[in-house]
């Protein structure tokens, strides 16, 4: 196991950060972390590489307990605030980098070189950082993470500042690494992003997780309909949500994630009997889009 | 540790501030020789020699430790400038993720930005002082005694500012790290000032205010020991007659300087506690 994750919880003070997160995240795998703002994604992730301590629980990564510098070796981070020595020049960055990471002089040239090319900063390494562009800057974060050749690269929403094309550069950086057998962990809020390239997702909001599994596991068994209701009112919305079916609207449309085909005319039966006019009803190609809305909706308050 | 020295070192170079501090420094050094040297020509036209060769040296001996002082508070100001965002700064901007993320220790971090900001501090401090000292001598021919001690003395001060301004970094953040080392540091000075004052009207509340205020900041203490080795060796006998209140008349114990010492490894370690088990 990569990540192993026990029961983690922080508090800043009396705000939480996050509460007994448990995760494991097996070799080979991109394992995507999802969450809107504010969610904890980094405050876990923050742990993990050290920044921040546990209030409870523990971790291993690759096999160490937390903290533990040789592992450090093995671990690529990209922080979400991707700031660095501006004064210095990306290519002495990531020579500063790489002392840090103890990489042997000689095979520091040709490994920058490398890394360089594949973020596509080739030709502006000898330029000093303060004038790259934000994208430029979060592509030689990438770098720097990518520098020791990582087992297990862990990126805080690593295109937070990137044009579409950068995006999907890292997405098949991403995917190249995984070929090489590398792990990822991927901080994002972005679930496009994380449904290309992930094998396994957490949801997490407020703290919590609130579901887990292969993005098959979190698509299967559940079908997705979509209503046009008029005549929407509170009485209509208080009985949807007190079906238990997860449910997620937008003014007069409405999304919901049934677990079971019996379920439809429930939900149908369920609007017309309050009062509600519906329609339009149809089942929706199964889109992790609206599940993860609908959970993010509704799951946080369930716990 | 090395590596965060060394580019500890190097930001400092890059910056334009840096080449500022140079210039104006030699500046400060081109007014004091200039003194000096009008202070020497006003002397010399005395047709008394014996008496001019008393007042000379009492002279000299008041502008020397007249620079020393003011060169000690240039020293001291530079260093608390250069170091009170040390590490809060770099917690600020966020430059420190992509750093103590990496395969390195805590502590190394906080060493070696001690490193290589001590390393920085001491070469501009032991310029300074053997240039103050080495003009005073090219112009007046003035020379004091003990003047390697001095020196060592001369570079403990920004070293104790550093330190204590360092621990602070990881502690606060930039602004309130930098008016609290500064404030001790005017504390120091002024029970200094108060100590000198007692001693010279023979009061002993005062003299216990400075040498409590020598506990809590020892620069000045140090300061004294130095200018009272410079000035008040076996050639210098004349200096501890008169009254100057940037020089000593009665130094602090060789105990003080064992009391520094303490004083910065504590510092030190605290530093690094304090750091070992923050967030960031
Ligand atoms: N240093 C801190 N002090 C106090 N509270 C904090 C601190 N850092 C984070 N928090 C709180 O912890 C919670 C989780 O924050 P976190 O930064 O982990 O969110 P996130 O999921 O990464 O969000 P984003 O998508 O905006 O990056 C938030 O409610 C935030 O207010
Ligand atoms: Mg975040």
């Amino acid at each position: 196991m990569v990540i192993k994750i026990d029961r983690l919880t922080k508090w800043y003070g009396n705000k939480l950060g996050c509460q007994d997160i448990c995760l494991s995240v097996l070799p080979g795998e991109v394992f995507g972390f999802l969450g809107h703002n504010g969610a904890g994604k980094s405050t876990l992730v923050k742990m993990l590489v050290g920044l921040i301590f546990p209030t409870s629980g523990q971790a291993e990564i690759l096999g160490r307990p937390l903290g533990d510098t040789e592992v450090k070796k093995r671990v690529g981070f990209l922080p979400e605030t991707f700031r660095f020595q501006d004064w210095l020049t990306g290519y002495q960055l990531l020579n500063f980098q790489a002392s840090l990471y103890k990489m042997p002089g000689s095979t520091r040239r040709n490994r920058i070189e490398e890394v360089l090319k594949l973020v596509r900063l080739s030709g502006h390494e000898h330029y000093k950082i303060r004038t790259y562009s934000k994208g430029m800057q979060q592509r030689l974060g990438l770098a720097a993470a990518l520098l020791p050749d990582p087992d297990l690269l862990i990126l805080d929403e690593p295109t937070s500042a990137m044009d579409p094309l950068g995006r999907k550069e890292v997405r098949d950086i991403i995917l190249k690494l995984k070929d090489d057998g590398k792990t990822i962990f991927l901080n994002s809020h972005l679930l496009s992003e994380v449904e290309v390239v992930c094998d396994h997702v957490a949801l997490i909001k407020r703290g919590r997780i609130i579901a887990s599994g292969s993005i098959n596991e979190l698509k299967e068994g559940n079908i997705e309909v979509e209503m046009k209701i008029g005549n929407f009112n509170k009485v209509v919305q208080q009985a949807l949500k007190d079906t238990g079916i997860p449910v997620w609207w937008e003014k007069d449309r409405v999304l919901a994630t049934v677990g079971d085909r019996e379920q439809i005319p429930f939900l149908a039966e369920t609007v017309i009997r309050n009062g509600g006019s519906l329609y339009q009803l149809n089942t929706l190609d199964n889109s992790l889009e609206n599940l993860f809305l609908s959970l993010m909706q509704e799951g946080g308050e369930q716990n | 540790m090395i590596t965060i020295a060394e580019l500890a070192f190097r930001e400092v170079l890059s910056k334009k501030i840096f080449y500022i501090v140079l210039v104006l420094t030699v500046l400060f050094l081109v007014v004091y020789g200039i003194a000096l040297h009008f202070t020497v020509t006003d002397i010399s036209k005395w047709a008394d020699p014996v008496g001019s060769r008393l007042t000379g040296s009492v002279m000299y001996s008041q502008l020397l430790s007249l620079a020393l002082y003011f060169s000690t508070f240039i020293v001291a100001l530079m260093t608390v400038f250069s170091a009170v965002g040390s590490v809060s700064g770099e917690i600020e901007s966020g430059t420190i993720q992509a750093v103590i993320t990496r395969p390195l220790k805590r502590w190394e971090y906080i060493s070696g930005k001690l490193a290589g900001s001590a390393l920085m501090m001491s070469v501009y401090a032991a310029a300074l002082y053997l240039a103050v000292i080495g003009i005073t001598r090219y112009i007046t021919g003035y020379r004091p005694s003990d003047i390697l001690p001095g020196m060592v003395l001369f570079l403990i001060i920004p070293l104790l500012l550093l330190a204590l301004s360092l621990c602070g970094s990881s502690l606060m953040s930039t602004m309130a790290n930098g008016i609290t080392v500064f404030m001790l540091y005017i504390i120091g000075m002024v029970g200094g000032m108060v100590e000198q004052i007692g001693i010279g009207i023979n009061n002993g509340a005062l003299v216990n205010i400075g040498i409590l205020s020598s506990l809590v900041m020892p620069t000045d203490a140090i300061y004294r020991k130095m200018v009272f080795g410079l000035l008040t060796g076996p050639d210098n006998p004349i200096n501890t007659l008169t009254f100057n209140p940037f020089s000593s008349s009665s130094p602090p114990s060789d105990l003080m300087i064992i009391y520094t010492i303490i004083y910065v490894v504590a510092v030190i370690l605290a530093a690094v506690v304090i750091f070992n088990r923050r967030d960031i």
